[in-house]
């Protein structure tokens, strides 16, 4: 038990990616689209609005100008694509035969775009970076 | 027995008009080649002044600078092939494809064969520093690529030597029976001393106008290069006049203009004549006066290469010209067969139009 | 084909062209086009920030990028040219009759990209402040400007192979351009390039900065977003590539049939478009993510899914072109469709002016025990069968090597003895049970000549050489045979050019 829990304090990650993995094969094996559909909405929207709201804390604190403009895409571009591609895993999972290969895709691709959702960018900073 | 083989041309019409096409594949050959010469001649060039740089560490200081001219020349002299490329495809389809398809395996090989001489280069001149240790080794890539510049020409010589030889089509086996067909060795000989000439004309070009601090980095003093560039340059041109006038007395003989050949040629004899003995009086000049007749001796060159360039041409016309009336012929023979056959067939074999 | 036929029996002609094909396609999409852009907006970038770490990376991916590109880059694409010229002489010479000034401009272009590529590198270290390097960074997006245009140019051009649109009635170049695959081909290879080079890019960085240093992230991140961007556009291109397709083939749909076949093939082709680019994207979002995690080998899998995807692509475009080497003008043997009235009543070996000669293996077929008349019958009917296998089935077909004719037979036919019984109506009608398959375009005995030279093949298992290695001999001049009764065609002359 201690080794697990060392285990999954050494990095805040870890305990979010066995969440999201243990909620998505829940839904899996429960294998009833409906309840898979809602709770994967509820997810992807809560998700959504998250990320939202840092992204636009985020933009108000840039400069104006065309490098701005690139780092502005860089802060809302990964979780668009994350959103979108949640919304495709979602829609496979939900939708394709139980036990094809696309049903198998859709969870998994579903799985790891709530994992992008979730985690915080590695927000390192660069040492030695003119304003 | 010795058939000639007159296969049918494709039956669609030239995309321009001949004589455009023509300059297309003669000017653009000849800058072509230009590049080809110094990017050939830089690699030998390079090899040699390395090699007694061993000795003397002036020389590979030299050896270095004359190696930095191939990264820019390889890759001009590739891009300026296409055009005439393009053009011989056009105008002599029937000849071009024919001595391609004969040597074949060899013809295909000019792409690993360059590729790998290329990397070459890059080794040699990117790691010149690096090496410094190892010279042995460096001058062995230097080597090997000189080995594959020295021996791409050759298939490119046996291929426009036998597309103008229809007789010759049926006799060939693959690409080493090509090569020793006449003439095309001692054509190969005319180009192999045109490399380092062509080549001491770019050096004198590439250190006459340089800064003297970048000359000082280089341990020779202007003159010094110039001259050497100068003497590249007269050595190997005065033996064009022995190869020279083999390379013309071997050429097979066809029908027509031999006075018109000859005529050209002699021209550019008398021009080369002029030019060497310029290159020989820079040679002999102080430092405070080498340099003054370059520009008439580039000019001269040009004059030289373009005649060069006309008399090829003249002769690859009067080699196949008769040829090609029987190609036409046959072509229109069959192009009336067609249409007749269609006729025939009615309309079932048009293509269907939606 | 009125050429000697240059063949490669073990490897097949078409793979000659393929691999040279698709090792252009993959340096030219990822190290140029795509590339090119990249590196000016990664110099652009460090210049506005000021951070001279994007410029030294700027300046690493594109010396790679500059002796990839210039060596195995230009080579190949000269090598294509030489490949289809050995392999289809009478297709590229048509090809150039017409694109002639196409071709002609795309040179230009390419003599101004290299020039381009050559300042862009050499003149780094020097043009390194003030107005030298705001000329510098105009320089390499020039370059990249330069590179998408012969693409463009090169895109209508394999285009019109697939479907001359209004060539056939217009013959104009201008005809060419607008035919209905160019503009949603255009728009696949463009995000596509884009994308491959920022995974080539991705491959690259930890080479070139160390990993304890935090610029690593910062510039797997961008990269990544770089390819991010361009992601969608990828699937739409491919998704309009691909829905313009069937109606640009529904003219050489000729049986039902290619429509179950193709149809698998096509769907095939968005399917692996999908899963490339959602393996692009998984990589790219570890990428903005959790840069440190991103191993190099990592980039490796969205590299090989692009290659799976552009070996598939080229491969449709090369099936949807089949029967035709250039849509409803020419077959893949490389004979005009109206030639055919012509061939199928006279023959084939009546136009040919090259005979391929009989190997010695291929002799043995001929017993030695017949009498001499009848031995030298068998033989000349065997080297009639040669002929015409060479001349209408070796551009695709091998013998015994890929593609090759005695597995196809093996498959269709088994054990039994591959008699002309048992061959010869399957080939004259095979263009309808396999609809890729050009019509047979010689007459009845060529048909039968044929079968001979296949039995021989059942046996014989050894490579036929091709005019590369073995020559060619030239056929006597009276086998025309005309309806009308009058002379062949010309004889070979004995004057004119010497001996």
């Amino acid at each position: 038990m201690r080794l697990i829990s060392d285990w999954l304090t050494a990095a805040p990650y870890r305990a979010v990616v066995l969440n999201i993995a243990m909620l998505v094969l829940l839904l899996a094996l429960v294998d009833s689209a409906t309840l898979f559909a809602l709770v994967g909405v509820s997810c992807l929207a809560v998700a959504g609005l998250v990320g939202l709201r840092g992204a636009l804390r985020a933009s108000f604190r840039r400069a104006a100008g065309a490098r701005a403009a690139f780092d502005r895409v860089l802060v809302w571009l990964p979780g668009a694509a994350a959103l979108t591609l949640g919304a495709v895993g979602l829609h496979l999972a939900v939708t394709a035969p139980a036990g094809s290969t696309m049903h198998l895709a859709g969870i998994v691709l579903f799985g790891f775009e709530l994992v992008m959702l979730a985690l915080p960018a590695d927000e390192t900073p660069a040492p030695a970076k003119a304003a | 027995m010795n058939q000639i083989p007159v296969p049918r041309d494709i039956p669609l019409p030239m995309p321009a008009p001949e004589p455009l096409l023509v300059v297309v594949l003669v000017f653009f050959f000849l800058l072509h080649i230009a590049f080809v010469n110094f990017m050939v001649g830089g690699a030998l060039i390079s090899v040699w002044y390395e090699i007694k740089g061993l000795k003397n560490r002036r020389y590979d200081r030299l050896a270095y600078e004359v190696a930095s001219t191939i990264t820019a020349n390889k890759s001009i002299a590739v891009v300026l092939g296409v055009g005439p490329l393009l053009a011989i495809n056009t105008l002599y389809t029937v000849y071009f494809y024919t001595a391609n398809a004969l040597t074949g395996t060899f013809w295909i090989s000019i792409v690993p064969l360059v590729v790998v001489a290329f990397l070459l280069t890059y080794a040699h001149k990117y790691l010149w520093h690096a090496m410094d240790g190892r010279k042995g080794l460096h001058i062995a890539i230097g080597a090997a690529s000189c080995l594959i510049f020295l021996f791409i020409p050759l298939i490119f010589l046996a291929n426009v030597n036998l597309m103008l030889f229809p007789e010759k089509w049926g006799t060939v086996q693959g690409f080493f029976s090509a090569l020793l067909l006449p003439n095309v060795l001692p054509r190969y000989a005319h180009f192999l001393l045109a490399c380092p000439a062509m080549t001491g004309l770019l050096m004198v070009w590439l250190f006459r106008r340089r800064s003297e601090a970048a000359l000082a980095d280089t341990g020779w003093r202007r003159d010094e290069l110039m001259r050497t560039g100068y003497r590249w340059a007269l050595w190997p041109t005065v033996g064009q006049f022995f190869v020279g006038p083999v390379a013309l007395l071997t050429l097979p003989t066809t029908q027509g203009t031999p006075a018109t050949l000859m005529g050209i040629f002699g021209v550019a004899i008398l021009v080369s004549i002029w030019m060497t003995l310029l290159m020989f009086v820079e040679t002999r000049r102080p430092a405070a006066r080498i340099g003054g007749s370059f520009v008439s001796i580039c000019s001269l060159m040009v004059v030289v290469l373009g005649l060069m360039g006309a008399g090829r041409h003249v002769y690859r016309e009067a080699a196949v010209a008769p040829h090609r009336e029987l190609v036409r012929a046959k072509t229109e023979d069959y192009m009336r067969r067609v249409d007749e056959a269609n006729r025939a067939a009615g309309a079932a074999q048009r293509p269907v139009r939606p | 084909m009125d050429f000697p036929v240059f063949h490669l029996d073990v490897f097949g002609n078409r793979g000659l062209i393929a691999v040279i094909a698709v090792l252009h396609v993959l340096i030219n999409h990822g190290l140029a086009v795509g590339m090119m852009p990249l590196v000016a907006c990664m110099e652009w970038y460090g210049h506005r920030k000021q951070d001279p770490r994007w410029d030294r990376l700027a300046y690493r991916i594109l010396f790679v990028s500059f002796l990839v590109t210039t060596t195995v880059g230009a080579l190949t694409g000269v090598g294509i040219w030489l490949s289809v010229s050995l392999v289809n002489p009478y297709s590229i010479g048509s090809l150039i009759r017409v694109f002639f000034w196409a071709w002609f401009v795309e040179w230009l272009v390419f003599i101004t990209e290299v020039c381009l590529i050559l300042a862009y590198t050499l003149t780094w270290k020097s043009w390194r402040e003030g107005a030298a390097k705001r000329r510098h960074i105009r320089l390499g997006f020039a370059l990249g400007l330069f590179s998408w245009i012969t693409m463009a140019i090169i895109v209508s051009i394999l285009g019109f192979m697939m479907d001359p649109g209004n060539w056939l009635s217009e013959n104009t170049l201008l005809s060419g351009f607008s035919n209905p695959v160019y503009l949603p081909q255009l728009a696949f290879r463009t995000p596509l390039a884009a994308a491959m080079a920022g995974i080539i890019a991705l491959f690259l960085i930890p080479f070139f900065v160390k990993r304890a240093d935090p610029f690593r992230n910062e510039a797997t991140r961008a990269v990544g977003i770089w390819t991010l961007l361009f992601a969608p556009f990828v699937v739409a291109g491919g998704y309009w590539y691909y829905s313009v397709v069937p109606a640009a083939m529904k003219d050489n749909l000729a049986v039902s049939t290619l429509t179950l076949q193709f149809s698998g093939w096509l769907d095939d082709f968005l399917w692996i478009a999908l899963a490339t680019v959602v393996a692009i994207l998984v990589i790219v979002q570890i990428a903005i993510k959790r840069p440190g995690l991103l191993p190099r080998v990592a980039t490796v899998v969205p590299f090989v899914a692009i290659l799976w995807l552009t070996g598939h692509f080229e491969r449709v475009r090369e099936f949807i072109r089949k029967p035709y080497i250039i849509g409803q003008y020419m077959y893949a043997n490389g004979l005009r469709v109206e030639d055919y009235a012509l061939l199928q009543r006279d023959g084939v070996l009546a136009y040919a002016t090259y005979s391929n000669p009989l190997t010695e293996a291929e002799k043995s077929f001929v017993p030695a025990s017949l009498p001499e008349a009848e031995r030298t019958a068998a033989l000349a009917r065997l080297q009639k069968g040669k002929d015409v296998f060479m001349d209408t089935c070796s551009r695709c077909h091998t013998t015994h090597g890929v593609n090759g004719v005695a597995g196809h037979l093996q498959r269709m036919f088994g054990d039994a003895r591959w008699t002309p019984d048992l061959t010869a109506d399957y080939i004259a009608n095979m263009h309808n049970a396999q609809p890729y398959m050009p019509p047979f375009p010689g007459n009845k005995d060529e048909l039968g000549f044929l079968a001979t030279y296949l039995e021989q093949l059942q046996g014989n298992k050894a490579p036929v050489p091709g005019a590369q290695q073995a020559g060619v001999a030239i056929r006597p001049a009276g086998e025309a045979k005309l309806a009308d009764g009058a002379a062949s065609g010309p004889t070979a002359p004995t004057q004119g050019a010497r001996k």
